[in-house]
C-alpha cells in the first residue's frame, strides 16, 4: 500500500483544519502524529480513510484517487474517537456482528485478537456496557487490526490503557507492521509515539510542522 | 456486482440483528401502548352498553378506533377548540421516532465502521431503507397482533364490523363505509404513509439533526389532523377524512415522497463529510 497526499485543504464550518498537506506514506511502517487537541490529526486520518473530502488537493490510495476511484481504502482497520460498539452486547459479539460485514475471518481469529490486546476470555461473553474505559479501547483496537488490513489508522489508542496493555498493544502493531501494514498513530503523548513510530510527524493548527524518522529499536 | 450484492446482504443482515437483539424492547413498549389504548377503548364502548349487547368489539373496530382520526374541520371560530386525535397521533409519532431515527442514530455511534468494510456508502443507504420498511412492518403488524388478540378474547368473528360502534363512537354511517374503505385507511395508507414519513425524517435528519426532523415530522402530522388537503399526508390515514382525500392520489403521493426522498437523501449522504460526533455538536 502507498498513500499519497498532495496539497490537502479541509475547510469545515469556515474553519481550516486541515491546511496543504502533502506527504507519501508507504507499507510496513509505523508513522506517529503528534499535535494537541484540535491540531487537526484526527481530520488527517479521516481524510485518508475517506470519511471526509478534500476541500482542495488529492488523497491516492495505491495510485487510485479516493473519493473518485474509490469511496472508501479497499482494506482499512479504524478507531477513531469512541469506537462506538452496542452496549447491550457482549464483546464478541460486537466484533462478530463487525467480521460478518467483510465475512473474511471467523470466531477463532475474533478470539485470538480479543486475547493479543489482553480481553480475558472471562470478559468476550460480558456485556459491553459492563466493560471498563480500558476494556472499551482494547476491544476497539480489536475491531481495527482483527481483519489484518493494509490500512490501519488509530486516534489515541493508548488511553485509558495501563502499562501492561500499551506492550501489548505495541507488540501486537509491530507484528502488523512486519506483515506489510502501513500503520499511523495519532497522539498528543510523544513519548509513546518516539516508542512506536518508525517516522513522526507534527502537526499544529492544521499543519504538517515537522516530520522525522525515528532511529529503530 | 456480486460482492457488492453480498455485502448489502449482509448489511441488511446486520440491521435485522439489530431490530431483534437491540431495538425489542422498543416493539414490546408499542404492544404495552396499544393494549393501554384499547382497554380506553373498552371503557368508552362501554358507556354505549346497548353496543356491546350485540356484536362486541371486533378485530376491524379496534384499527378504526387507532386510524378513526378526526372529521374534517371548517373554520374554527375563538369559541371552538381544536382537539387532536390522541391515539393517532401517539401511534404514529410513536413509530416516526422509533424508526426514522435510528440510520442517524446508527451512522453517528458505528457508521464509520461499516461504511469502511462495506467500502461503499450505497450498501450502507440500502440497508437502512430495507430497515425502515421492515421495522414499520413490524410495528403495524403489533397493532394488528393486539387488535387480533384483543378480538378473540372478547369472542368476536373477526370480519365483523360492528356497526353500532362506528355510528355511536365514531360518528360514523356504517352503511356509507365499504371493507374496502376500511382496509384502505387502516392498513394499506398507514403503512404507505409511516414508510414515506420514516424516510423524509432519515433525509432530514441527515440534513439538519435528528432533534430538529422530529420536530418538523410531528409539526407536520399535526398540521395533518387540522386541515385537510391531500398534500397533508396524516390525512390519508383517517377513516373519518376516507370521502376528502382520493386513495390513488394517496398512494401516488406517498410512493413519489418515498422515492424521491430516498434518492435525494443517498445523493446528499453521499457528498456527505463524516466529520465525527464531536465535530459536529462543535458546529
Amino acid at each position: 500500500m502507498y498513500i499519497e497526499i498532495d496539497s490537502l485543504t479541509k475547510i469545515i464550518g469556515g474553519q481550516k483544519v486541515l491546511q496543504d498537506i502533502n506527504l507519501q506514506l508507504k507499507k510496513g511502517v509505523i508513522y506517529g502524529i503528534k499535535g494537541k487537541n484540535g491540531s487537526g490529526k484526527t481530520m488527517l486520518l479521516r481524510s485518508i480513510c475517506g470519511l471526509i473530502k478534500p476541500t482542495e488537493g488529492t488523497v491516492k490510495i495505491d495510485g487510485k484517487l479516493l473519493g473518485k476511484d474509490l469511496t472508501f481504502p479497499h482494506s482499512v482497520g479504524v478507531l477513531i474517537e469512541n469506537p462506538g460498539f452496542i452496549v447491550n452486547l457482549s464483546g464478541y459479539d460486537n466484533l462478530k456482528m463487525l467480521a460478518d460485514i467483510k465475512g473474511e475471518i471467523g470466531k477463532t481469529e475474533i478470539e485470538e485478537v480479543m486475547e493479543q490486546v489482553g480481553l480475558n476470555r472471562n470478559d468476550f461473553r460480558k456485556k459491553y456496557k459492563t466493560y471498563s474505559l480500558g476494556m472499551k479501547q482494547k476491544l476497539g483496537i480489536a475491531a481495527a487490526v482483527m481483519e489484518h488490513p493494509d490500512l490501519i489508522l488509530l486516534d489515541e489508542p493508548t488511553n485509558a490503557l495501563d502499562e501492561e496493555s500499551v506492550n501489548r498493544v505495541i507488540a501486537l502493531l509491530k507484528k502488523e507492521k512486519e506483515r506489510g501494514a502501513l500503520i499511523i498513530i495519532a497522539s498528543h503523548d510523544l513519548e509513546e509515539l518516539n516508542y512506536l513510530s518508525d517516522t513522526i510527524l507534527v502537526m499544529e493548527e492544521g499543519r504538517i510542522k515537522s516530520q522525522h524518522e525515528e532511529e529503530s529499536d | 456486482m456480486k460482492n457488492k450484492i453480498k455485502l448489502l446482504k449482509r448489511q441488511i443482515i446486520y440491521d435485522m440483528k439489530i431490530i431483534l437483539s437491540f431495538q425489542h424492547k422498543r416493539h414490546l413498549i408499542f404492544i404495552i401502548i396499544n393494549v393501554f389504548l384499547f382497554m380506553l377503548f373498552h371503557r368508552k364502548v362501554n358507556g354505549y352498553t346497548a353496543i356491546l349487547e350485540d356484536d362486541g368489539i371486533g378485530f376491524w373496530d379496534y384499527l378504526i378506533y387507532i386510524f378513526c382520526g378526526k372529521n374534517k374541520m371548517n373554520n374554527l371560530t375563538q369559541l371552538d377548540i381544536f382537539d387532536m386525535p390522541v391515539e393517532w397521533l401517539l401511534i404514529h409519532s410513536y413509530i416516526l421516532l422509533a424508526v426514522g431515527t435510528y440510520p442517524k442514530v446508527e451512522y453517528g455511534e458505528r457508521g464509520y465502521q461499516f461504511l469502511l468494510r462495506a467500502g461503499n456508502k450505497w450498501c450502507w443507504w440500502i440497508s437502512k431503507g430495507f430497515y425502515i420498511i421492515t421495522d414499520v412492518m413490524l410495528y403495524y403488524f403489533s397493532i394488528m397482533l393486539v387488535a387480533l388478540v384483543s378480538s378473540i378474547l372478547n369472542g368476536t368473528s373477526i370480519n365483523n364490523i360492528n356497526k353500532d360502534i362506528l355510528y355511536y363512537v365514531f360518528g360514523i354511517d356504517g352503511s356509507k363505509l365499504t371493507m374496502n374503505d376500511i382496509v384502505r385507511s387502516t392498513v394499506i395508507m398507514p403503512l404507505l404513509i409511516i414508510i414515506a414519513l420514516c424516510i423524509t425524517l432519515m433525509f432530514i435528519s441527515f440534513v439538519v439533526n435528528i432533534m430538529i426532523s422530529v420536530i418538523i415530522l410531528l409539526a407536520y402530522l399535526s398540521v395533518s389532523a387540522y386541515w385537510c388537503s391531500k398534500w397533508l399526508l396524516g390525512n390519508y390515514t383517517m377513516v373519518l377524512r376516507t370521502d376528502e382525500v382520493p386513495f390513488v392520489a394517496g398512494v401516488l403521493i406517498a410512493c413519489g415522497i418515498t422515492v424521491i426522498f430516498f434518492l435525494w437523501g443517498y445523493l446528499y449522504f453521499n457528498q456527505m463529510d463524516m466529520i465525527g460526533k464531536q465535530r459536529e455538536e462543535m458546529i
